[in-house]
Parts: C-alpha cells; sequence; structure tokens
C-alpha cells in the first residue's frame, strides 16, 4: 500500500463522518500495521506502542471532523501517534528520574537488546534495524518516517513539529551514523570470520 | 541520488502488529459511540425543559406587554395614568370616573397581570425521569 489513501479508506472516511462508526474498521485494518511499526521504532516498548496506537486511532475517531479531506490520510494520523509517542516517552523519562532509574534511555544498550532484532532472520537487516534502533529518537523517527514510511520531508517534519531543514539534517546526521554503525559492523564480522 | 543504504531503508523489516490490535482498538471506538449517545440523551429533557420555560416566559412577558401597553395607551389617548391600586375602586356605577372609558383598560390591564401571574408561577421543571 502506498502513502497515498485507497478508494476505500476514503470512503471509510465519510462514512463515518455520516454516523456509521463501524466503517472506521477499515481504517483501523489498512494502517494499524504501519502505526504500530512506528510508534515501536519511537517508543522502543511494545506495550508502549500497543497503547500509542490504540489512543491514535481513538483520537482520530473521535477528531475525525479535523480531519482535511484534500491531504493523504496516513500522513494526519501519523502525526497523532508520533504526537502521543512523544506525550509517551516523555512521561517515561520522568517516571524513570522520579523513581532513579537511567536517564539516558536512548543508547545502545536498547538496541543490544531489541526483542524486535531477534524475530528479524536475515543477517544483514538486523544490524541494519539494531543500528536504526541506536539512532536518537529524532534520527530514528525522521528516519523511519521518511525512508520505511515513504513520508514527504514536509509531512515528516509537521509529524515531528519541525521543519524541513531539522528533518533534511536529522537524515544527514543519520545516514552517516548508520553508514558508520554498518561499516563497523561489517568488520567486525569479518574478524570474527578470519579468527 | 539513492545509494545501498537507502535503498535497505526503504525496505527496513516492518514488526507485525499484536494480535486483537484492531478489535481493541474498535471496541474503545465504539465505547466512545456509547459515551456520545448517553450524553445526548442526557442532554435531551434540557431541551424539552426548556420549551416548557419558552411558553412560561412567553406569558410573563406577554403579560408585561399588554400591562405596560395598557399604560402607554392610557397616557396617549387619556392623557393621565391608570392607577390600577386607587382607580379600580372607583370605577363602576358608584365610581367617580367614567365606567365605559375605563372599562376596555381595566379589562386588557386584568388580563395582563393573569398572564403575568400564570407565566410567574407556571412549573418549570415538570419534565418527569
Amino acid at each position: 500500500m502506498t502513502v497515498s489513501d485507497t478508494a476505500a479508506v476514503r470512503a471509510a472516511v465519510e462514512a463515518v463522518l455520516r454516523g456509521d462508526g463501524e466503517a472506521f474498521s477499515e481504517i483501523v485494518e489498512c494502517y494499524e500495521r504501519r502505526l504500530f511499526a512506528l510508534s515501536l521504532m519511537m517508543t522502543r516498548s511494545p506495550s508502549g506502542a500497543d497503547e500509542v496506537t490504540q489512543d491514535a486511532f481513538l483520537r482520530a475517531y473521535t477528531h475525525l471532523d479535523q480531519y482535511d479531506a484534500t491531504r493523504s490520510f496516513y500522513p494526519w494520523l501519523a502525526t497523532i501517534a508520533v504526537r502521543l509517542a512523544q506525550t509517551w516517552l516523555r512521561r517515561r523519562l520522568q517516571r524513570e528520574s522520579r523513581e532513579g532509574a537511567a536517564l539516558d534511555a536512548d543508547t545502545s544498550q536498547v538496541s543490544a537488546v531489541d526483542p524486535l532484532s531477534a524475530l528479524i532472520e536475515d543477517e544483514r537487516d538486523r544490524r541494519l534495524w539494531q543500528a536504526v534502533a541506536a539512532l536518537s529518537s529524532g534520527e530514528r523517527t525522521a528516519v523511519y518516517l521518511y525512508y520505511r514510511q515513504e513520508m514527504s520531508v514536509s509531512d515528516a517534519a509537521h509529524a515531528l513539529g519541525v521543519t524541513t531543514g531539522t528533518i533534511k539534517t536529522l537524515l544527514f546526521r543519520a545516514r552517516r551514523r548508520l553508514r558508520s554503525a554498518l561499516a563497523a559492523s561489517d568488520y567486525a564480522r569479518h574478524q570474527e570470520e578470519r579468527s | 541520488m539513492t545509494d545501498a543504504l537507502e535503498t535497505e531503508l526503504r525496505r527496513l523489516p516492518e514488526p507485525s502488529r499484536p494480535d486483537g490490535l484492531s478489535s481493541t482498538i474498535m471496541a474503545r471506538t465504539r465505547q466512545v459511540d456509547d459515551r456520545r449517545a448517553a450524553a445526548a440523551s442526557a442532554v435531551q429533557p434540557a431541551t424539552v425543559r426548556s420549551s416548557r420555560d419558552h411558553l412560561a416566559w412567553a406569558a410573563v412577558i406577554a403579560g408585561i406587554a399588554i400591562g405596560s401597553g395598557m399604560q402607554v395607551f392610557t397616557y396617549a389617548t387619556a392623557g393621565f395614568r391608570v392607577d390600577s391600586t386607587v382607580q379600580w375602586f372607583r370605577v363602576g356605577p358608584a365610581g367617580l370616573l367614567d365606567p365605559a372609558y375605563l372599562w376596555p383598560g381595566v379589562l386588557a390591564l386584568a388580563a395582563g397581570v393573569t398572564l403575568y401571574l400564570a407565566g410567574l408561577f407556571a412549573s418549570v421543571d415538570s419534565v418527569r425521569r
């Protein structure tokens, strides 16, 4: 499915606006996987992603009258999810600081124990996923929105609440860090194979 | 220009969603609908009460309008003020004023006062739940 909405999604939006709440299931079916993946990439917590995805769909449902039908649906939905995920991350940081836990949750320690990476069979894909997961929150969200979810720079900027210039900078930095991380990983693998 | 890294990023694996996610979401949307329906039905008696209030208020305003209208009419036509508390006892066969002149005004004033009192004491919260 591409970023542009299908006719079914547009019809479902119109039906929900007319009062047919069950038509919303069409939208959920269409976008739940993408939205869950985005939420997971941001929160790096399956339970957090589940919570954010549910809340994002629910907020979209209750505020559907504010959706501009001349624009694509998914960027609007993704914007809601990104804002909710940012709130979720802030809350988690506050909770961790109250409880005295380590504040820096954005480091590579997460990638080492990332449960999703274990589900990826291909070695190269797994290393790429781990490298992306180890990026800062802003970088990996920008990468995921722009590359994996094929959103435009301006849509990604709107979703993150930053300028297009900031998105370009985040993407540039992310690519540089990913190349460096993957090169280091390749070198380490070669060394292992030789020894 | 797209390089190998960017191509790989475009096909980054996407994790599968948890089971039952869509049914949970739809269940929550139904809860929202139920809450909206409950809120709408709670507003309904207020609307009914409001329409009854309108009748009572209309009666009060009509009474005031007729009473005030009579005062103005009396000023405009007779050049003196009808004192309802005093002249009431002076009208009629034994009164000092001409009954033929005052009776229509007194009747209209009485109608206005009646309407006013009816509206004033009308039940404005008679909706039974």
